[in-house]
Formats: structure tokens, sequence, C-alpha cells
């Protein structure tokens, strides 16, 4: 049995490839869409694992570069007892509110990260597009509000909410 | 990948970035990054699942709605926001043939003497479009899938849950009936 006779039929595929693609639907359909459509939300054990992950790499940073250059000055014994007050803290001890909008924050900042690359990766084929270009901005003025925040959410939990030996 | 359907649009690679941008948007829960998905890609969907749907106007748009639901719900699983439509595109084939799988809605009566459905859009073909809507329903489904929706043998296998070959044969099908009832 002859399976794909295509092209035997020539007549046939051209009337089928000239056939309508494009409809734009009716516009209330996207109205009952959107009165559908959930809040979105993070899943809370992957909250919490990228706010342990970040403290991970926060407390890795701080000891190595307190092993590479002793502090000579007064603030010395604040910061190593610190260090070892982080190292000793538990996942399940971190404040919720502090590893959700970490969280939050950091995901927000890879997918931003991740939109910059493809753009960029855009512009390398598109040389002077102006409507990339203009997504490029907006997403580099983004990821550094982000970083702002970010380094502002930190400071506050473990001066405030902390008690550290000093 | 049927390649007959790639679309070889100069600015491709731009609607893509675009495209990446927006699901990125929408996964914060940006709504509107979402709705400027839904105008671009809902109006190359629908004439696809209106003949997937034999000319049931009513039950395409509630693929449609559902697709883009589903879309919202499952764009976490979305690895790469630049293949948005081709990923929407597999999740409405899904649901348009696990619907007709399940029966859930009534079916057309595709033996039946009624007059064939016309198109919402202005039908250059239309005794061809009235045509594929009156295929019973397997070949229809092929001869969409590879025509119309680009994909190839194999997808279509998965999709529909049959063996390549028999995809084959219900596309040399779809066709012989489609040159009967045009001749």
């Amino acid at each position: 049995m002859k399976i794909d006779d295509s092209r035997l039929d020539p007549s046939l595929d051209r009337r089928l490839a000239a056939l309508t693609r494009e409809y734009a639907p009716d516009p209330a359909l996207w109205h009952g869409i959107e009165a559908r459509l959930p809040p979105r939300r993070r899943s809370r054990r992957l909250a919490i694992a990228a706010a342990v992950g970040g403290l991970a790499l926060i407390v890795a940073t701080l000891t190595a570069q307190l092993q590479r250059e002793p502090l000579l000055d007064p603030g010395r014994m604040t910061v190593d007892a610190e260090a070892q007050a982080l190292r000793a803290l538990e996942p399940e001890s971190i404040p919720a509110a502090w590893t959700e909008a970490a969280a939050g924050l950091e995901s927000a900042w890879h997918d931003n990260q991740a939109a910059i690359a493809e753009l960029e990766q855009a512009l390398e084929r598109s040389p002077g597009n102006r409507l990339l270009l203009d997504f490029l901005a907006q997403a580099r003025l983004r990821q550094a509000r982000l970083i702002g925040q970010a380094a502002t959410r930190n400071s506050v939990p473990i001066s405030t909410e902390r008690k550290i030996d000093t | 990948m049927n390649d007959a359907l790639a679309r070889p649009l100069p600015d491709a690679a731009a609607e893509r970035a675009e495209d990446a941008v927006r699901v990125a948007a929408a996964r914060r829960g940006d709504r509107a990054a979402f709705e400027g998905l839904y105008r671009r890609h809902a109006g190359w969907l629908l004439p696809m699942l209106w003949r997937l749907a034999a000319g049931d106007r009513g039950r395409a748009e509630d693929w449609l709605q559902e697709a883009f639901v589903q879309a919202w719900q499952k764009l976490d699983q979305l690895r790469d926001g630049a293949a948005f439509p081709a990923w929407l595109k597999r999740l409405a084939v899904n649901l348009a043939l696990a619907d007709q799988r399940r029966g859930q809605l009534t079916l057309v009566d595709q033996t039946s003497e009624q007059a064939a459905p016309e198109p919402p859009w202005p039908a250059a073909d239309l005794d061809l479009e009235r045509a594929i809507v009156s295929l019973p329903e397997r070949a229809r489904h092929v001869l969409v899938l590879f025509h119309l929706a680009g994909l190839g043998h194999t997808e279509i296998g998965l999709a529909m849950n049959i063996d390549p070959g028999t995809s084959k044969a219900q596309l040399h099908r779809a066709r012989t009936l489609l040159k009967e009832r045009l001749a």
C-alpha cells in the first residue's frame, strides 16, 4: 500500500497550504481566560530551598574572606561572632518572612537574568533592533533594583532578629 | 517535525526573544505580559482547533481558553520561554485530543446529513474546509496535525497514542477521501 502520496497530488497540497491559518478570536474570549487565571504562587519548599542555598553562599563567602584577610580593626570580633552565628543557624530557624522574601528576590533575579541572556542573543542576530534594546535596558534596570532590594533586606534580619554574642 | 509550516519570518528571532521576556514576566504573575502572549498566539491556534473540532466553533473556543489557562498554570514547566509557541501548540493539541477521547462534549455526527459548518473566517476554499471537517475523526486529526499544525508522524503518533505507521495510513486515507469529495 502506498502511504504518502503527497508528491502525486500537488494540487491538493496547494489548496491545503492556502487555507486560512490566522483568525483573531472574539475579544470576549480573553476576558473569560483572565477571569479564570489563579494568582501565581511559588512553592514554599522551593522558596525555603532557595533561601537556604543563598544563606549557605553568604556564609561560605564570609568565612573564606575572613580566613584570607584577617581583620585588624576592633570590629573583627563582632564579624567573627556573626559568621559563627550564621554557621550555627538551622534552616528551620530562619524567619519565614525573610526566607520568602529572599527566595522571591532570587527567583526574580534568575528569571530576569535569563531574559537578559535571551535578549543579548537576539541582539547578536538583529543588531540595532530598537525594541530589543529597549527591553534590554528595562531588564538591566530591573536587575539593578533587585540587587539593591536584596542588599537592603539581607542586612535587616541579622542585626535585628538574631542575638549574637560579641 | 513537519517543516511545511515553519514560518520564515524576518523578525522570528525578535519574536522569540519577546516571547521569552513575556514568559519570564508572566511567571512572576504579570497578567499583562500573559495577555501579550495570548494576543500573539491565539490567532493561529483557533483555526487549527476549529478543524480538529470538526467545525464546532464553541468547542474550539473552549479548548482555546482552557489551553491558555493551563499554560498560565504550567508556565514554570517551560524551561525555554522562547519555545512558548511550540509548547502551547502541544498543550492545546493534547487537550483537544484528550477531550475528544473522553467524549465529554457531544460529538458532531460526521455521518449525518446536516450541512457541514462554515468557518468563522471568510473562507477562500469553502469546499475544502467542509470536506476536511466532514472527514472521519482519526483521519481528520492526522490531516490537520500534519498539514495545518506542522507536526511529523512521530509527534502525531505520540499525541494520538498511535503508531507512526498508523498516522501515515490515516493521512493517506484522509487525502484519498478529500480527493473523492472534491472531485
